[in-house]
């Protein structure tokens, strides 16, 4: 596993040079300012939230304050820690995470959760591990935990405190290292000989007041845990930041000591090379209304019993797949058959508790075929990112979870990378999981519910090439940060017209300083209405499309949007420094997907000839800008020329500022754009190149 | 311009040091007028403190930069006070921090909080099973580079393994 860089403090990024970069912020943690109470809330919330989800920990955390966090001002008052107060704790916690996410100090706390599982003896790996199983009663487990953790040892009921929770005993360990007195017993009792002696006699008592994993049905655990409720919320969990190459130590970890063939470094191995393989296998998505991904030949399957295998996860994954399936999966008849019931079981009820009535065999092939399913994903979505201005591959680090396997998500983000290996996926959906995949942002809807307003809008658009209305999605995000993980749009970082820079996106580690993000993470642009003016056009019709000099010097700069709500971006395009127009990113997106015009005919022209009989007439990028930044609409049945003489940002600029349906955004060829607006016939036509 | 060069039981830079993981995979010493060079082309363009293999148990050397020393402390950016990084629209970056929807809310939402509860008739506590000192121990180990930073008045620092 690579070993991240040891930094000191809150990480910040920022756009550098084209890329984002990451430092240090040496005054950004507040983590040891306040009073010694203060301080002591501090501790306990950055050790749960080195397990749960804000969510979650505000939850165990105001069940828990009361038995030792809370001084009353009048002997025995009680508070109940709901309405306003639960509130405050919410946005306590949320504060609090939003700057641990991005410390590397959980890093060092979940390394010694780690260190201390490989010691632990007593009990097998096996059964060690089978205790992570018990993701149902973790939350009230955990309040157990830290409720007997805040007692004052001298009004302890027990002395020694039997979990069977590994997530609970991990938190005992995270909150040794913190300051508590509590320590994580390194041996686990698996046997009533051994929970006796442990638990029931204080005969092998240490130092400190130990927290000991029971691997069996020995004896009684969890001695203060609460009553399970069902007000109580859903458990969530926080996912780790780790190497993509690290993803089947952690997805696979309870099999480190199976006896079989499968276990954690078979996967390992299968993931690389199903890494490996599916690299090879494709090239970079391009965007041309739909992402594409363009398959190598001579990668997808050849046996029916691995289509129909591959098919669980997806229909048209199968052209990338040959090499690592032939490797591990047998092809005879009957094997899709036996592992179908695992794919309905993990869809169905997500998680492991009941995964083992399916049955070793059909498991076994189950962990394999997610093992090069996922391992596909993550390399074919290695494609669309950066890291440090580099291509991302095995050793970028990713927000990843356990659960993330023992769920649908993966037969989703394979659904996605087969449909772009197909026909094409819209932006909103490729980009959605590429969030998901790799900073873990849970979306508020599914991605493809079109009545969401934050990843799948619905538009009406001409395409360049397809004159007749269509609907199809874009979206207003254009990055997020989640889990510490930044992820931002190529578009963001260098604007321009290429529709690839729009899937593109750079990773990187730390607190985003220089662009806002919204409630949820996002990274959004916000809408920009402005009155439509007409320009004049001169009654002079062109001979030529390509020539001409605009003698500007526009610039493209990503801002928030000050005036209304700075949690959103817009796009503010300077000419020679001086403010000319503020536009909406999104509607920038819309037009490079749908507008622009590559070449077909593999000789890019940059000036062409043309009748005049077609009345090509010139608006200049002067006459754009001229009405202060508001958009500019072309008369009726106009056919239009927009000089920018090659200038990127001028044609972004003019292009986004144009209130036109038919606009066509060149790209390297003016006899291409040509030749596809002059098929176009009842409106105004207009070229921007 | 300034290179300052904190060194523990590590060589000193006049007689060439151990220069890790920067230029080469290899560890090699370097003579101190190579690194020098190379040094401020690198800083050039990153323009704020490298700190190089820093152990913390034998701390090795430490190399800074300081560019536009005085005018970086002279001002007060909360979260981003000591940061040394020209390329960043500081006022952008402050009011995007500690403004209105603001990321750095830790501090604020801490005495909202002891507000609220005291509202409520109580206060927070520490219990009595919290060893302050223990965890203040557990942080010093990533406070340790920028406290002495600080104390030099130095602008940021990244550390390197």
């Amino acid at each position: 596993m690579a070993r991240r860089a040891q930094i000191s403090g809150v990480q910040g990024t920022a756009v550098k040079d084209g890329t984002l970069t990451s430092f240090p912020l040496p005054n950004a943690s507040t983590a040891m300012e306040g009073d010694a109470a203060q301080i002591c809330l501090r501790a306990l919330t950055v050790a749960l939230l080195c397990f749960f989800e804000p969510d979650t920990a505000t939850h165990v955390l105001v069940a828990s304050v009361p038995y030792g966090l809370l001084h009353y001002d009048q002997e025995g008052e009680d508070v109940k820690i709901e309405g306003p107060i639960y509130a405050a704790f919410r946005q306590y916690v949320k504060a609090v995470a939003t700057e641990e996410d991005t410390d590397p100090i959980r890093q060092s706390l979940i390394r010694a959760v780690e260190n201390n599982q490989a010691r632990v003896s007593g009990a097998s790996i096996n059964e060690i591990l089978s205790c992570n199983l018990l993701q149902t009663v973790d939350m009230p487990y955990s309040i157990g935990l830290v409720r007997w953790v805040l007692t004052s040892l001298h009004r302890r009921r027990h002395e020694c405190y039997p979990t069977r929770s590994f997530t609970v005993w991990a938190l005992a360990t995270v909150l040794s290292e913190l300051g508590f007195q509590v320590s994580a017993s390194l041996w686990a009792v698996n046997n009533e000989d051994d929970y006796v002696a442990q638990i029931s006699s204080s005969r092998y008592r240490t130092g400190h007041p130990d927290v000991v994993l029971v691997t069996a049905s020995v004896g009684e655990t969890d001695l203060m845990a609460v009553q399970p409720t069902a007000a109580n919320p859903a458990v969530t969990y926080k996912p780790q930041v780790i190497p993509i190459r690290s993803i089947p130590w952690v997805a696979f970890q309870h099999l480190a000591g199976n006896d079989g063939t499968v276990n954690t470094q078979y996967l390992s191995d299968v993931w690389e090379y199903a890494f490996d393989q599916a690299t090879r296998a494709v090239e970079s998505p391009r965007l041309s209304m739909n992402v594409r991904i363009k398959p190598v030949p001579d990668h997808d399957l050849i046996y029916a019993e691995h289509k129909r295998l591959a098919a669980f996860w997806s229909f048209h994954i199968e052209a990338i797949l040959r090499a690592p399936m032939q490797q591990f999966i047998p092809h005879h008849d009957g094997l899709s058959n036996l592992v179908d019931p695992c794919r309905k079981h993990f869809w169905h009820h997500p998680g492991l508790q009941h995964a083992s009535e399916l049955g070793d065999e059909a498991m076994d092939h189950w962990y394999v075929m997610t093992t090069i399913i996922l391992a596909t994903v993550y390399a074919v979505c290695c494609k669309s990112l950066r890291h440090d201005g580099k291509p991302a591959g095995a050793h970028t680090q990713v927000a990843f979870h356990s659960n993330f396997i023992y769920g649908p998500k993966v037969y989703d983000w394979a659904a996605v990378v087969g449909q772009a290996l197909s026909g094409g996926v819209s932006s909103a959906e490729w980009i959605g999981m590429l969030l998901e995949m790799v900073a873990g942002v849970e979306h508020p809807k599914p991605l493809t519910d079109m009545s969401t307003n934050v990843l799948s809008r619905s538009w009406q658009i001409i395409p360049a090439g397809n004159a007749s209305l269509e609907m199809t999605t874009v979206t207003d995000v254009f990055g997020a940060q989640s889990n510490g993980v930044v992820l931002v749009s190529d578009f963001l970082i260098k604007p321009t017209v290429r529709p690839e820079a729009l899937i593109l996106f750079h990773v990187q580690y730390g607190q985003i300083l220089d662009l806002p993000t919204d409630n949820g993470g996002y990274i959004r642009a916000a809408s920009v209405t402005r009155p439509v003016y007409p320009i004049p056009l001169s009654d002079d019709y062109r001979k030529f499309l390509g020539d001409g000099s605009p003698n500007l010097s526009i610039r493209i700069d990503v801002e928030p949007n000050w005036e209304n709500d700075a949690r959103l971006i817009v796009l503010r395009a300077r000419n020679e420094g001086v403010l000319v127009a503020t536009f909406s990113a999104e509607l920038a997106s819309r037009r490079i997907q749908y507008t622009t015009i590559p070449c077909r005919c593999g000789n890019p022209t940059a000036k062409i000839e043309v009748d005049t009989n077609e009345h090509w007439q010139t608006a200049t990028v002067s006459q754009i800008l001229s009405a202060n930044g508001s958009r500019v609409s072309i008369g009726s049945n106009a056919r239009v020329y927009i000089c920018t003489a090659g200038n990127e940002m001028a044609r972004l600029t003019c292009a986004s500022l144009l209130e036109c349906r038919q606009v066509g955004i060149v790209l390297d060829c003016m006899l291409c754009a040509h030749r596809n607006m002059v098929q176009r016939t009842g409106e105004s036509s207009v070229i921007v190149g | 311009m300034r290179i300052v060069v904190f060194h523990g039981a590590a060589p000193i830079l006049k007689s060439g040091i151990m220069y890790p993981n920067l230029f080469s995979n290899q560890n090699t010493a370097i003579p101190s007028c190579y690194v020098l060079s190379r040094l401020d082309k690198l800083l050039e363009r990153s323009r704020w403190i490298e700190v190089l293999n820093v152990q913390l148990s034998s701390v090795a050397f430490v190399v800074v930069y300081t560019h536009n020393m005085d005018l970086q402390f002279k001002t007060n950016w909360g979260p981003l006070t000591g940061i040394g990084v020209p390329f960043l629209d500081i006022k952008s970056a402050v009011e995007l921090a500690v403004g209105a929807y603001g990321w750095w809310k830790a501090r604020e939402r801490t005495k909202s909080l002891a507000q609220v509860l005291g509202s409520a008739g109580c206060e927070l506590s520490a219990c009595s099973t919290f060893d302050i000192n223990r965890y203040r121990s557990r942080y010093e180990i990533y406070e340790f580079i920028p406290k002495w930073l600080g104390e030099h008045k130095l602008v940021g620092f990244r550390v390197l393994q």
